[in-house]
């Protein structure tokens, strides 16, 4: 699934650790979420639109 | 309960019971081995447990000390999977679940028509470790 996720980190200035250490994953997962290859549970993706302020809609985009 | 939602305290307490259990369970082996099988087998299934046993134990120590930036097989080998890791662990056990069955059905084809029993049930766990091995690399590269 396609999404901003890589976008809002960059903009942020966090690096692919960072962003696993706030969100309680490992970088890998992290990496796997940005590039598409990895979609997240409900709970990862209300943390991740919490973590940048944001809304799961705002992030995650349905390709359907 | 899934794997994911358990605390860091919990995910040690699972791996310390599975270390323990695994121990018992090698040594239970070794007795029986050691009355019943011939030659080494028994100190070959000692080494080889063991061997599995320590590999466990690196790969604890390993999590425990680069926490997030271990990677996949070592953050599962030391039980602190995130959600990801648990997601790819379970796929390619369900692969390799499939393909159990299915080799098992194939191998009592096989001694059906005349191949020798020992020698397929030695080759088996082979076969499901290669598909393991070759099943989780694909998924973690996929995932």
């Amino acid at each position: 699934m396609k999404n901003e996720i890589r976008r809002l980190r960059e903009d942020a200035g966090l690096s692919q650790a960072a962003l696993a250490e706030a969100l309680n994953v490992s970088r890998q997962t992290v990496n796997s979420l940005e590039t598409g290859r990895y979609d997240p549970s409900l709970p990862l993706a209300f943390a991740v639109a919490r973590y940048f302020r944001t809304t799961i809609e705002e992030i995650f985009h349905d390709e359907a | 309960m899934t794997r994911r939602d358990r605390t860091p305290a919990q995910q040690r307490t699972a791996w310390l019971l599975g270390l323990l259990s695994g121990t018992v369970g090698l040594v239970a082996l070794y007795a029986v081995l050691a009355v019943r099988a011939p030659g080494d087998t028994a100190a070959g299934a000692l080494t080889g447990g063991l061997t599995v046993l320590l590999l466990a134990c690196v790969a604890r120590w390993r999590t425990v000390r680069r926490g997030r930036t271990a990677s996949t097989v070592t953050r599962i080998g030391g039980g602190a999977l995130d959600e990801r890791d648990d997601h790819v662990l379970t796929r390619t056990l369900a692969v390799v679940g499939y393909v159990a069955i299915l080799a098992s059905g194939i191998a009592s084809a096989a001694v059906m028509v005349g191949a020798d029993a020992a020698t397929v049930v030695r080759a088996l766990p082979f076969a499901l470790l290669g598909t393991l091995g070759i099943t989780f690399v694909v998924v973690d590269r996929r995932s």
